[in-house]
Parts: structure tokens; C-alpha cells; sequence
């Protein structure tokens, strides 16, 4: 019986290649892993950028008070800020994330440079073509370009693209790991940041060839070479992709939650097997609750409905809140195991004035409301009164802004310090960013939550209609505008700390500068 | 009722358990809401 | 402060340790609560069918066009509103970018709406007087609204899944009526045969002909007309089955012809001085996507 061979390692095992060893951690970082894992994150909070730019020209013109966009621009912009912030921000983010827990945190190096070097420019290459046929008016079609409403075929090309790139990143981020445990260089089980990780990187893996069942006969169709492609088919099999990656989001905060917990506080999760196994249910549940997408849709059996929207949409509610008690849990046991004694007296252990403190609880805080809202709006009876209204902007701005976002920002603030060794710039400006743009996002979410209940539809570029607007929509919609200013102000700040550290940021390789304890 | 001697982490599991009930209890409400409007079929 | 001690980096040996009471017990609460959560929804569904929308069947385009045709032909008033008697279906077709036709429903009594597309996927939403109903139409899938309007007024109907770039005009209303308005109406209307006017063939002698765009395109096939001062008629055919109509406008004048779906004819006739006018079609969004021209009257 022939034994596989073993893989064929891309670099040779000379350990000359340039690596050192950081002051705060330990870990050997090779040059290379962190020049793509800077790259990635550099490109991620560019993309925010532009996203939260898109973000505040919408949300501020959503408020009839100002009102200020025409249609063209409107659905134009409203595009750029779905690509922008809920597709380009994350998935780079992600990919540094990927490249980092499987070089770095195993004290390996990159399986193929070559490779994620590629995956990286095809990324950007995608979101550029992206982002050109929606400055040129080309693809306003959000997320819902389902047929026979189309975009330009360049659109579908730049989804594609992108795909692709991330593809490449995902094949490196397995094989990197497989040659550091060949190579010696990481020995046992994962470490949990990886081991997450990894799950995201399934369920990425999952989403992108759904995307592809659903993409390549839309491009198809784009070109007029078929003149049939039925919108509930094509509805599926983007969702498919859709949620899916969404859910490599909260996989993704997650791991972000734990890598705050362990740098602020020294925390990890407070039990492995339990923490792993929320991480598995993720895998198992998150595809089939694209179901919820189709709830009033004509055509599919309500059995269908119930079971992939209702009751998934109910189960995966189960690992995130495993999470949360674990991450709290671990916090909370490395404060006791400090000392800290009563029910809540591990809390006011943690320094609530430092960015990770702040950064960790509001992120917590706000999905656990996104949590909820998600679950009321799954729920098959209720999902007829807010399908389609500003309810559903109320969720997603709960779990991928509080949430997600967040939660990244937090993990910005030492995976940028301590990859370039530069101090973070600005000091405490970065907690405030983090209870600033807490504070707007719940104005937001108060907002668009009233503004859903109304029945004030998303996705609509103005609601003057001939003949009068119904009461109280107004008033909710401009009080989603103000949300909206406090919200990008805060995001304004996080790119200009981002950038100032990277160009001013005092170099330093003394740990005291780089990670400060958020606890007492 | 919190037995820190038997519980690790009464304080997180306090703050989840909080949050599970409210979570159910405005989640049923919901169908309260539900039940005033026109019913359709 | 060393991170690698921490167990997220690199799991110190024997982490395999037994779970916690926490969050044994943790895990159960929420067990249980997911499980109740659905055997709850399970039972809403199943006994109470409030607010489950089951109702759908398949068509097309053309074959739910001819049905509203039909239906609006026999339940419209003149200002093309369509009365619905307790016990008939309504059908209601949505197209870039109108409801057609508005309805008018009896309060108290339970009404089955069938709601398909003509074009792109369109969202129903009801709204104002507290009430929101929101439901997917598509082209080829008719839903099935059965609902029982409990209060008279006039309740918003707007569109809320994008559908183009005039998609925040799409609007109707819902009318519901008491049961003597309902009564009073199906009394004195007698025929609703006003309200759609399809005239076979033969338009007026010397009467200006043009024809909506068949695919579906918000256009008309000429965009300049000519005419001599006096009476001027204009009359369309619409291949499509996009609900359309000609109107003229300018000068003073405001004529508008019966809006008409596949295969309807819709005229219009006014007195015109010399000058230029506009000609368009009035129903919502259609003039702004380009389906106008303009008439010289000489």
C-alpha cells in the first residue's frame, strides 16, 4: 500500500530567512508574514475607509432633513457602501487574520510568499473593478442585483477576481500550517486563535463556491448569452454566499474577542473543549439558515422556510452565546485568579478608560442586541412585518458594525502596534473612538429599529412620497442621520490612528509602549 | 442563590442568564405585537 | 506580561480539563430555551396560520397581465380604482414602477389579493394605520394574500426591494371601506366598463397612432408627433404587459387616456391651439424614464 508523500515543502528549511522575536509575545514573526499580514490590514481599513465614506453619505441623506442625494447617486453610493464595508473591510481583515494565526502564532513561516502575495493583488484587483463600476453608476445594484435586474458584467468579473484571490489565501493559510507542524516549528494542538481561524476559513471556503453558483450564470446573463435566470434560483445560491459570509464574521469577532481578552488581560477562554466546540457549531450550523432570506418569498414550503430560516437561524444562537460566557468567563477567572473577589468585583478590576476595555465591552454589548434582533426577525410570523424594512439595517449595523467591527478595532489597535513596533498614536483618543462609535451605533440601531417598526422600507433612496409620509417616519429617519454623524466621526478617527501610527507612531521594541495592561 | 464555591464565574454567568431571559421574554412579547395586527394567511 | 502563558496562544499541556458547572448549566438554559423558542414558533404556525404566507402559485408575466386586464375591466370606476365585492379575488400587478390597479376593499370582510410582477422583483409592503405586511413578488410566482382589513381608511402601499432608479416612487393605497360604501357603489356603478376603455381596431380618421415599447422598455416607439389645431386623438396600442396609457399636457391643457395592459388600446382627445405640447405616459415613474415625446400642433 503507497504511503503519501509528504508535502513538498516551497521553502527550503535553511532558517536563515530574516525573522525576529517579539519583545511582548515571544513569537518568531518572519518578515515576510508580517509584511502580508500589514499588507491585509492596511488594504482592510482602506476599504473601511471607503465603505464609512459611502456609509455617511447615505445615512446622512436617509434623513429628510437634508435629503441631499438624487436617485442615481443614492443607490450608487448605497453599493459602494455594501461592497466597501461588508465585503472588502472584513475579508481583508480576515485574510491578515489567516495569515497571522498560521504563521505567526504557530512561529512558522509563510508556506508560499509567492502565493499570498498573489492572493493579495488579485483581492485588490477585484475591489478596484468593483469599485469603478459603482463609481460609474454601472452596478447600483446592492446586494440585490437578482435578475432580470443586472449590473454590468464587470461587476460580476470583479466579485470574481476578488474570489479568487481570496481562494489562494485560504489554500496558503491550510498549507502554512501543515508545513509548521512538518517543519517542527508548531508541535501539538492549535492555539485557539488558529483553530477559529480555521473554522472562518471553512465557512469562507463554503460561501465563495456558493458565490460562484451563483455569480458565473449571473455574468452569463449579464452578457445576454441566456435570457433566463430564475430570481428565486439565483436568490439562493447567492445567499448561500451571502450569510454564509457573514458568519465568517462572527466567527472572525470572535477570534478577535479572545485575542483582546489575552492581550488586555491575560485572559484566555475559560474552558477549551467548550469554547472548540462552539467554534464546530458554527461549521455545522451556518450554511442551511440561508433559509431566512426566502421567508416571504413566493413558492418555497413553509416547512423549508421554518426549517432553514426559523429553526437554524434559533440554533446558531447557541454557539455565540457560549462565546460570550466564555470570553466574559475567562476575563472574569483571570481577575479572581488575581484576586478579585463578590460577584461583579472582576469588574472593576478591568480599566474601562483603556481602548480595550472599551472596545471589548461595547462590541459584546451590541451584538448581544443584534443577537436578539436577528432572532426576532428570523421567526417566521414575524419576519411579514419587517422583511425589507429599516429592521433589517437595525440588525446588520447591531452584529457587523457593534459586533464585528468593533471588535476588529480593538484587535487593530495591537496587531498594528506590534507587527510595525510603533507605538499606538494618540494615546487614550483611541478609547474614546471606541465609546464614540458605541455610543453613535446605538442611536443608529434606537433609530432604524423605530424607523422599522414604522415600516419604513431600507434601500430606498427617499421617502417623500406624492401624496404625504406617514407619521413618525421623518422624525426616525433623522434621528438615524444624527446616529449616523457620531457614528463616522468616530470612524474617521480609527483611520487617522490607524495611519498615524503606521507614519508617526514612535518606534519601539520596549513591550511597556506597545501593550498596556487593561486591568489593575 | 450565586454559590461562588461551586461556580467559577457567577458574575459572567449571572450577566448571560440575565440576558437569555430578556431575550426570550421581549422575543415573546413579540407575538404580542404580532396578535393586535390584521392576520393574514 | 508573558502572552504565550495565556491558554489562547498556545493551550498549556493537559487542557483537556473537565468543563466547568457554569457552563454545563449555561449550555442547558440555552438548550432548553432554543427548544422552547421553536416548539413555540412550531405551534404558531401550525394552529394559528397568523401571519404565515403559504398561498402562491406559478404564472407568467402575460397570463397574470390578462387576469387584471380582466379584472379591472369588470370592478373599475372611473378613476380607475377597482371596487372589490366580499367573496371575489383582487389581482394586483406590480411593474416599474406602479401597483395597478388601487383597490378598494370592504372592512370587516376577509379578501384574497393575488400579487404578481410584470419585470424585476418588486417587495409589497402595507403600511400606515400601524399595519406593516411586507412579502417578495416576482415574475412568474403569484402570492396569495388572504387578509381581513378591520378598520376603514387609506392605508400606504409602497414598494421596499429596489427595482430600478425610480423605485422610491412606486406607491398606491389600499382602500378599505365600510360595508354601506361597498354596497352603495356596487349599486349606482352598474357597469365599471369606464374605467378601462379597450376600443377594437379602428381609431377616429386622421388620428395620431403610436405603440409602447412590446419588451417591456418604458418607451413609446415615436418620440415627435404632428398635428393640425382642433380636436387631436391620440391613440396607443400596448403590446406589453406593462401597464401604460398616452396623456398629452402643455399649454393648459391635462388629458390623460384610460391606463391599459397587453393588448389594450388607450385614446385621449383634446382641444388644441398651435403650439407645443407634451405627450406621455402617466402611470408613476414612466414620463421620467424617457417614455414621452413631443406634439407640434400647427
Amino acid at each position: 500500500m503507497a504511503i503519501a508523500e509528504p508535502l513538498p515543502l516551497a521553502v527550503s528549511t535553511d532558517h536563515r530567512e530574516l525573522s525576529r522575536i517579539c519583545t511582548v509575545t515571544g513569537l518568531r514573526i518572519f518578515a515576510g508574514a508580517q509584511a502580508l499580514t500589514l499588507a491585509n490590514a492596511v488594504a482592510a481599513v482602506l476599504a473601511l475607509a471607503a465603505g464609512g465614506l459611502f456609509g455617511t453619505l447615505v445615512g446622512l441623506s436617509r434623513a429628510p432633513a437634508l435629503a441631499f442625494l438624487g436617485p442615481g447617486t443614492f443607490y450608487a453610493a448605497l453599493t459602494g457602501h455594501g461592497v466597501a464595508a461588508l465585503v472588502l473591510w472584513p475579508v481583508f481583515f480576515e485574510v491578515a487574520a489567516m495569515v497571522f494565526a498560521s504563521s505567526i502564532l504557530l512561529n512558522a513561516r509563510v508556506w508560499s510568499m509567492k502565493l499570498g502575495w498573489l492572493s493579495f493583488a488579485l483581492m485588490i484587483g477585484g475591489a478596484v473593478v468593483l469599485l469603478l463600476t459603482i463609481l460609474l453608476g454601472d452596478a447600483s445594484v446592492m446586494f440585490t442585483a437578482y435578475p432580470p435586474l443586472v449590473a454590468t458584467q464587470w461587476f460580476y468579473i470583479g466579485y470574481l477576481v476578488f474570489a479568487v484571490g481570496v481562494l489562494g489565501a485560504i489554500v496558503n493559510f491550510a498549507l502554512t500550517i501543515v508545513a509548521a507542524r512538518a517543519e517542527g516549528a508548531h508541535e501539538g494542538s492549535l492555539p485557539l486563535i488558529t483553530y477559529g481561524v480555521g473554522c472562518a476559513a471553512i465557512l469562507a471556503l463554503l460561501s465563495i463556491l456558493s458565490g460562484l453558483v451563483a455569480l458565473i450564470p449571473a455574468w452569463v446573463y449579464a452578457n445576454g448569452w441566456t435570457d433566463t435566470l430564475d430570481p428565486i434560483v439565483y436568490r439562493g445560491w447567492f445567499w448561500g454566499l451571502g450569510h454564509t459570509l457573514q458568519y465568517v464574521n462572527v466567527v472572525a469577532m470572535v477570534v478577535a474577542w479572545y485575542g483582546i481578552a489575552a492581550l488586555a488581560y491575560g485572559a484566555g477562554p475559560v474552558n477549551q473543549k467548550f469554547t472548540r466546540f462552539a467554534f464546530v457549531l458554527y461549521l455545522i450550523i451556518a450554511v442551511p439558515v440561508l433559509g431566512h432570506h426566502f421567508l416571504v418569498d413566493p413558492s418555497i414550503g413553509t416547512t423549508t422556510k421554518f426549517v432553514g430560516g426559523t429553526a437554524m437561524g434559533f440554533a446558531l444562537g447557541i454557539p455565540s452565546l457560549m462565546h460570550g460566557l466564555a470570553v466574559m468567563g475567562g476575563v472574569e477567572a483571570e481577575m479572581r485568579a488575581r484576586g478579585a473577589m463578590g460577584l461583579f468585583g472582576w469588574l472593576k478590576r478591568l480599566r474601562f478608560g483603556h481602548f480595550a476595555t472599551a472596545s471589548l465591552t461595547c462590541s459584546l454589548l451590541i451584538f448581544a442586541i443584534g443577537g436578539w434582533s436577528g432572532t426576532v426577525e428570523t421567526t417566521l410570523p414575524l419576519n411579514l412585518v419587517n422583511h425589507n424594512t429599516m429592521g433589517v439595517p437595525a440588525h446588520i449595523h447591531s452584529v457587523v458594525v457593534g459586533g464585528t467591527t468593533l471588535a476588529f478595532m480593538g484587535f487593530a489597535y495591537y496587531l498594528v502596534p506590534l507587527l510595525s513596533r510603533r507605538r499606538l498614536w494618540g494615546g487614550r483618543l483611541a478609547t474614546v473612538q471606541a465609546y464614540l462609535y458605541g455610543a453613535g451605533l446605538l442611536v443608529m440601531i434606537v433609530a432604524q429599529t423605530w424607523a422599522g417598526a414604522l415600516g419604513v422600507p431600507r434601500r430606498t433612496q427617499s421617502i417623500d412620497y406624492p401624496g404625504g409620509t406617514p407619521g413618525g417616519w421623518d422624525a426616525s429617519m433623522n434621528l438615524n442621520g444624527v446616529g449616523v454623524a457620531l457614528a463616522s466621526t468616530a470612524g474617521v478617527i480609527f483611520i487617522v490612528i490607524m495611519v498615524a501610527t503606521l507614519v508617526l507612531g514612535k518606534r519601539t521594541e520596549d513591550p511597556a509602549e506597545l501593550v498596556e495592561p487593561a486591568y489593575s | 442563590m450565586d454559590k461562588p464555591s461551586r461556580f467559577e464565574t457567577p458574575g459572567s454567568l449571572t450577566i448571560m442568564l440575565i440576558y437569555v431571559a430578556m431575550f426570550g421574554v421581549l422575543w415573546l412579547l413579540s407575538f404580542v405585537y404580532l396578535g393586535v395586527r390584521w392576520a393574514i394567511g | 506580561m508573558a502572552v504565550t502563558e495565556s491558554s489562547v496562544v498556545a493551550p498549556p499541556p493537559g487542557w483537556g480539563r473537565r468543563i466547568p458547572r457554569d457552563e454545563k448549566l449555561f449550555f442547558i438554559v440555552i438548550v432548553m430555551t432554543t427548544v422552547l423558542m421553536t416548539a413555540f414558533a412550531v405551534g404558531w404556525v401550525v394552529w394559528s396560520d397568523h401571519n404565515v404566507p403559504r398561498t402562491t402559485a406559478h404564472t407568467t408575466p402575460a397570463e397574470y397581465s390578462a387576469r387584471v386586464q380582466a379584472f379591472t375591466k369588470r370592478y373599475a370606476d372611473d378613476q380607475g380604482r377597482a371596487w372589490v365585492p366580499p367573496g371575489t379575488d383582487a389581482y394586483m400587478l406590480a411593474t416599474r414602477y406602479s401597483w395597478y390597479p388601487e383597490l378598494v376593499v370592504q372592512s370587516g370582510k376577509e379578501v384574497m389579493i393575488w400579487i404578481s410582477s410584470g419585470d424585476v422583483l418588486h417587495g409589497f409592503s402595507l403600511v400606515g394605520g400601524g399595519q406593516n405586511l411586507n412579502l417578495e413578488i416576482a415574475p412568474n410566482h403569484a402570492f396569495g394574500v388572504r387578509l381581513t382589513p378591520d378598520a376603514p381608511g387609506r392605508y400606504r402601499i409602497i414598494c421596499n426591494e429596489y427595482c430600478g432608479l425610480g423605485h422610491q416612487t412606486m406607491a398606491s393605497y389600499l382602500t378599505v371601506v365600510s360595508a354601506e360604501e361597498m354596497a352603495k357603489h356596487v349599486a349606482g356603478a352598474g357597469t365599471a366598463a369606464g374605467g378601462t376603455g379597450t376600443t377594437a381596431g379602428g381609431a377616429a380618421a386622421g388620428a395620431l397612432q403610436l405603440t409602447a415599447d412590446a419588451s417591456g422598455k418604458l418607451a413609446y416607439d415615436v418620440t415627435e408627433l404632428a398635428a393640425d389645431a382642433g380636436a387631436v386623438t391620440i391613440t396607443m396600442t400596448n403590446p406589453s404587459p406593462l401597464p401604460h396609457n398616452i396623456a398629452i399636457k402643455g399649454n393648459g391643457v391635462d388629458a390623460k387616456g384610460p391606463i391599459v395592459l397587453k393588448d389594450g388600446t388607450s385614446t385621449v382627445t383634446a382641444d388644441l391651439k398651435p403650439g407645443t405640447y407634451t405627450f406621455y405616459c402617466s402611470v408613476p415613474g414612466h414620463e421620467a424614464a424617457g417614455m414621452k415625446g413631443t406634439l407640434v400642433v400647427k
